[in-house]
């Protein structure tokens, strides 16, 4: 049984428009599309990992009618949830995808001020949750009133329970999840190009940032930069890989890092030798861009794609 | 014949005797319930041929039985029209919230309510609104629930269906509604007066000098106790015409079971409830706790136990009836300070009656002594009878648990006052204005 | 024969063990459901706590034993004893008795329970550990799908 928490999810709006302009009124016809659906990092990668096959916990905080139609359609899905419910309104995150123009507009919304109640509540829930799961995973933002120190808690309880951490945040986040120390950081470097105080893009700087993470984390194996999908570096503790898919025809980045993500820890709970992994997780980041929605809805298709996947080993 | 009786002790005499003690120990005990051992004591009397099967009919006073029976009926319609609550808090409301006023109030209420129902009955109606007020107004409700203790056994005193002593003696002789109410009536009138005065001194001060949200107490509202109307007003009118009935007793000779029972369903009847329902509220183990008890005094009586008793009672008073009075009075008193009145007060029925058949004098200042005694007795303690049970059990899950010491302490000396003056009455009325 | 598993509701929102009665009615507001599954620090079920449990436990005493209950609707004492147990905890008010099925059970016996019980929502066990809830509604709704 996995966990994924998700702090501060979303109801996703996904607009499929032919020709998107700004100052423009748009009326949707035949041929666009309109999506509503449970969002969030770790909601994501639930819904990407029980498409997968696996069986998934979903906790985090959540309000209002969004709150319950989010947990409603998950539960359609066959995920288990375990929300706290606050008071107020879960956010709605807008995308807007212009299939013509090829660009992808995205819009998150604030997210809701958590009481120091429910975030005692949370921990306190999440605490009897662990005794369930073999796996945690933390994705996305911290809603306000949390601060980082609860990174810290989680990971911590979890490895006293002997349960990994698998953590998808933003890279703000980075020098609080260096003292908790996961088993894998996957920062999410969208519009990010600063990692600990210092510019970071490109192979090299990855391979330098990944190497710093683990040096600094004890605990963790593994450091993945995902955000150039055309050259993925992970660092793990006994080598250093870029991992490059081969003819690539992106459709809809949307819901690419939460697929990468699922499928690495879909392939790492197989017991995959580490390139195995690293080539299952790309495939599944790749089936995602290579489809219209922002997540794997074709599991067959990954198979397919393995063969795609290029992985180098680096120094 | 009695000096037979009482030298002649048989086997049969003495297991009568061990059942008696048996069952009264596990009465007193609680180690069963009432009616499970008064049932099983007559059962084994049967089973060994102390008595026979006749005569255990016979020994069971269905008077007395078809009177609690009918009464029970008639009060199970009462309580849902809503009465009781709409003069208690009828009561409360004139009190302004005055917490001593409060006492005086609830004190009446709970005598005059028991005069006319079975004290359990009375406090389960009583406590709770206590409970209620002193929550509500934020006091200690402990004085006021003494207070009501002490008067559901003194209001339950004045008259015939107004306590389980009272109801077993009305049946078993040939004294009426209304001899109870001449006779019973005044001693408790002043006894309460008494009463009244003697908690005044105790707790005036105390009750007094708190204060005391009055507002609050007016958002009672005593129109909602009654849910319907039309209901209330017949049941008003039948009750009144069983209280008639009863008062009238001696014109017409119909027998108390009769006018209760008979009573009972005519309430049924005109206030169109459903019998299983009020049924059910009956107190079947109490009627059968009576009835076995019957038994287990008639084994006593067949095996001439009870003869013993009544001729040691004479040889010691000396065949003087004005000491017989007092013997019985404070006897009754005593014994009912820690036993249940009534296995007391059904052993002491038969043991006066026999007195009646030996001696030629008036027996009934016995009656009268065996009345008052049983009854005010039972103040002494908290388990001194029934409705004094219920509600010092009542209190212990609640933030003013009653103490056996602490009720000890004002019941026993106000119990001492009262049989005082109750000795005094007796005394006066029947052997110095009386002979 | 239908199974409860087919039915479940996958959530498996609880209070624990600790938690304190005012948590618990807020998370009965915000869950918007009428009873709530308490478990343990290690996640295993204890039982149930439902808005009755509560209530029960606010209405004071004496005013249970007041033949004709409607005569205080102007008091709010209810309120103000409720008051005074909202930092009690959750194990205080639960009910450990509080049946509940397992996902092979079928939906006839869940049905069964909650007619004999007039609950409207059972526990789902495996284990010891709570994996989901069936409702009355989903089990009605049988009849018209």
């Amino acid at each position: 049984m996995i966990l994924t928490v998700t702090l501060n999810p979303a109801i996703d709006k996904i607009l499929y428009l032919k020709d998107f302009h700004l100052h423009k009124l748009h009326r949707l016809e035949d041929g666009d599309m309109s999506l509503i659906s449970p969002g969030g990092k770790g909601v994501n990668i639930a819904l990407n990992l029980k498409r997968l096959g696996n069986e998934v916990i979903t906790s985090g905080f959540v309000s209002g009618n969004a709150g319950h139609m989010l947990c409603d359609a998950l539960q359609q899905e066959g995920i288990t949830t375990s929300f706290i419910f606050t008071p107020g309104f879960t956010r709605t995150n807008l995308a807007i995808l212009d299939r013509n123009n090829e660009t992808l507009t995205e819009i998150n919304d604030f997210g809701e001020h958590i009481g120091q109640d429910d975030i005692d509540f949370f921990l306190e829930h999440f605490e009897t949750l662990l005794n369930r799961i073999d796996l945690l995973i933390f994705a996305g933002s911290l809603p306000f009133g949390v601060n980082e120190e609860i990174l810290k808690a989680m990971v911590e309880m979890a490895r006293t329970k002997s349960i990994k951490t698998m953590v998808h945040a933003l890279p703000k986040y980075t020098q609080s999840l260096l003292e908790a120390s996961p088993f894998l950081i996957v920062p999410d470097m969208r519009s990010h190009y600063k990692l600990l105080g210092n510019p970071v893009d490109g192979i090299d700087q990855y391979l330098e940032t990944g190497k710093k993470i683990l040096e600094q984390s004890p605990f963790t194996e593994w450091a993945i930069f995902i955000n150039r999908i055309e050259n993925v570096v992970a660092v793990s503790r006994h080598q250093s890989y870029v991992i490059r898919p081969k003819n690539l025809k992106i459709v809809n980045m949307l819901g690419y890092g939460d697929a990468y993500f699922a499928g690495f820890v879909h392939a790492y709970l197989q017991n995959w030798p580490e390139i195995t992994i690293l080539q299952y997780a790309s495939a599944c980041g790749l089936t995602n861009v290579e489809d219209l929605y922002k997540e794997i809805r074709d599991a067959q298709a990954i198979e397919n794609n393995l063969y795609r996947i290029e992985v180098e080993e680096v120094g | 014949m009695v000096a037979l009786a009482s030298n002649i002790f048989t086997f049969q005499t003495y297991f009568a005797l061990a059942i008696f003690v048996l069952a009264f120990s596990f009465i007193i005990s609680e180690k069963l319930p009432n009616a499970v051992a008064a049932m099983m004591g007559g059962f084994l009397l049967l089973a060994f041929h102390i008595i026979d099967q006749e005569d255990a009919v016979e020994y069971i006073d269905f008077d007395t039985i078809g009177l609690l029976c009918g009464m029970m009926i008639t009060v199970a319609v009462l309580r849902k029209s809503g009465l009781f609550e709409y003069i208690a808090i009828k009561g409360v409301k004139i009190t302004k919230g005055n917490p001593w006023k409060i006492l005086v109030v609830l004190s009446i209420v709970t005598g005059v309510l028991s005069a006319f129902l079975d004290n359990v009955t009375t406090v389960l109606i009583i406590v709770p609104l206590t409970f209620a007020v002193a929550d509500t107004i934020k006091i200690n409700p402990t004085p006021i629930l003494f207070s009501e203790i002490l008067f559901s056994n003194i209001g339950g005193a004045a008259t015939l269906i107004g306590d389980p002593p009272n109801i077993m003696i009305g049946g078993a002789t040939h004294l009426q509604f209304m001899d109870f109410i001449i006779v019973n009536g005044p001693v408790i009138l002043i006894v309460s007066v008494v009463t009244i005065f003697i908690l005044r001194l105790i707790y005036y001060k105390k009750l007094t000098s708190i204060q005391v949200d009055t507002a609050r107490l007016m958002a009672f509202d005593e129109k909602r106790t009654i849910p319907d109307k039309t209901m209330f007003i017949q049941s008003m009118v039948v009750f009144t015409l069983i209280i008639v009935a009863f008062v009238t007793q001696h014109v017409h000779q119909v027998s108390l079971a009769s006018i209760a029972l008979g009573g009972g369903f005519l309430m049924i009847m005109v206030t169109r409830q459903h019998p299983e329902e009020i049924l059910k509220e009956v107190e079947w183990p109490t009627l059968f706790f009576f009835a076995g008890l019957f038994v287990i005094i008639g084994g006593l009586e067949k095996t001439g136990v009870i003869s013993m008793v009544a001729d040691k009672m004479i040889s010691a008073t000396n065949n003087q009836m004005g000491l017989a009075t007092q013997l019985v009075l404070w006897v009754s008193a005593m014994c009912t300070v820690f036993i249940n009145s009534i296995p007391y007060t059904a052993t002491m029925i038969s043991v006066i009656k026999d007195i009646g058949e030996i001696t030629t004098g008036n027996i009934d200042p016995l009656w009268w002594a065996l009345s008052l005694g049983a009854c005010l007795g039972g103040n002494a303690s908290t388990i001194g009878a029934a409705a004094n049970i219920i509600v010092a059990g009542f209190t212990q899950k609640t933030a003013w648990p009653i103490k056996f010491g602490q009720y000890f302490k004002v019941g026993f000396p106000l119990m001492l006052v009262s049989v005082i003056i109750v000795s005094v009455y007796l005394h006066l009325v029947f052997f110095f204005w009386g002979s | 024969m239908k199974l409860v598993r087919d039915f479940i509701i996958k959530d498996i929102s609880s209070v624990t063990e600790n938690s304190p009665v005012r948590r618990v009615i807020k998370n009965m507001r915000l869950h918007r459901v009428s009873i709530m599954p308490v478990v343990n620090k290690l996640g295993e079920y204890i039982g149930c706590i439902s808005e009755e449990d509560i209530l029960e436990a606010a209405v004071p005493d004496y005013m249970k034993k007041i033949y004709n209950t409607s005569f205080m609707a102007n008091i709010d004492q209810i309120i103000a004893h409720l008051t005074q147990i909202l930092d009690d905890k959750a194990i205080a008010l639960t009910d450990v008795n509080y049946p509940y099925v397992t996902p092979d059970d079928s939906l006839e016996y869940a049905a069964d329970i909650l007619y004999r019980t007039k609950g409207n929502m059972l526990p789902v066990l495996e284990s010891k550990k709570l994996v989901g809830l069936i409702t009355l509604i989903q089990i009605l709704s049988v009849s018209i799908e």
